[in-house]
């Protein structure tokens, strides 16, 4: 387990003022995780993303809403419902890295 | 040597900063806490503050876990925010010259007083600092100093660090060689989840009435006792914002506030405390 990285990712990729990693992230998912300290299941809960998948890990929760509409490009409330449909009923797992 | 003469803390729930400037709002809540800022941003008047110590917390915005301070003091010449994906929500933005000789002098002061304050050179304040700050000091003619703090990212330092750094902060500022009248303004936030199953607003109005009881009235033995990670986290996944009001708690040495209250809404409830040391201390 990479916690750290997972959220490393995903900090990349929201909460930051460079475009140029977002578009990466957008066109070369690949490279942006090469050099990553991941498992296979984080790497795909990442590229899909599986939201439920990288809030039962413990991916900062803050991050996870921003890092859904990088590919997601509904509304925020729209997206926030969405969001909050898929993690209702998976707890409140520990995000300590 | 400098005098603390005013302390505040308030909510930097960005959900009120849209609607405290709607003039179509009816929600008797949201309408306390824009009348509850107009009050705060008087009470500091009437303190005359010389500067301004600024206590809030990064929302990894730019602070991360591969070099995560638990306190860390802003001495760059120039302090400036948000982010430009917080203005989206209605975060204001905000811009004052740092204090740079007082913030060296609260990271070698914590030296002296048990304290290894981390710095940076470099730095922006997000919603935490600016909203406090625009709504209470809106001239932002005023130097500031900014402590950020760690409640986001576990491990976090528990209430008694909280309030062992409070009060390092109060004997360093009551030796710091100047005649400066120091104010603080600190945000933190009640119940409240970020990216957490249970949504927007309040999780648990209890602990809101509690928590904030506890800091009014200046109730130590409880606030270490009882404000620990796991009570936070049961209220919501982003509740370990409220240790700021500890910090206040150790810097105004236990005192209970002068003013405080906590203010319920339809969205997350928001506290107002003052301590009104220039005119003697809390009640």
């Amino acid at each position: 387990m990479s916690l750290y990285y997972v959220n490393k990712v995903v900090k990349l990729i929201v909460h930051t003022e460079d475009t140029v990693a977002r578009r990466r992230w957008l066109e070369r998912p690949e490279e942006v995780l090469e050099g990553m300290d991941l498992t296979p299941e984080e790497r795909r809960a990442l590229l899909l993303p599986d939201i439920a998948a990288l809030y039962s890990m413990g991916a900062h929760p803050a991050l996870l809403p921003p890092f859904m509409a990088v590919k997601d490009k509904e509304g925020p409330a729209t997206l926030m419902a969405r969001y909050l449909n898929i993690v209702s009923g998976l707890g409140h797992p520990s995000i300590a890295t | 040597m400098a005098q603390l003469v005013e302390v505040i803390g308030v909510t930097h729930n960005p959900m009120y900063c849209r609607r405290i400037i709607d003039p179509n709002e009816t929600n008797p809540g949201v309408l306390r806490v824009r009348d509850g800022f107009a009050e705060m941003r008087q009470t500091l008047a009437e303190a005359r503050p010389d500067v301004l110590i600024s206590i809030g917390n990064d929302h990894l915005n730019q602070l991360f876990m591969d070099n995560m301070p638990a306190f860390m003091v802003g001495k760059a010449p120039v302090a400036a925010g948000s982010f430009t994906w917080e203005y989206a929500n209605g975060v204001p933005p905000y811009q004052a010259s740092v204090d740079v000789p007082l913030a060296k002098g609260i990271i070698t002061g914590g030296y002296d007083n048990g304290v290894d304050f981390s710095y940076s050179d470099e730095f922006r304040f997000d919603h935490s600092f600016t909203i406090p700050l625009a709504y209470i000091r809106p001239e932002a003619d005023l130097s500031v100093v900014p402590i950020f703090c760690n409640v986001m990212c576990p491990p976090i330092p528990p209430a008694k660090r909280f309030f062992q750094v409070g009060q390092a902060l109060r004997k360093i500022i009551a030796e710091y060689p100047s005649d400066a009248r120091v104010g603080v303004l600190c945000s933190g936030h009640l119940s409240v989840e970020l990216g957490g199953p249970r949504g927007m607003g309040s999780t648990d109005p209890e602990f809101d009435d509690w928590g904030t009881e506890i800091v009014g009235t200046g109730d130590v033995d409880r606030a270490l006792r009882e404000l620990t990670y796991d009570r936070f986290w049961q209220a919501g996944n982003y509740t370990a914002g409220f240790l700021t009001f500890v910090l206040l708690m150790g810097l105004v040495d236990g005192r209970p506030a002068s003013h405080w209250e906590v203010v319920h809404s339809d969205t997350n409830s928001a506290p107002f405390f003052t301590w009104d040391l220039h005119q003697g201390g809390g009640k």
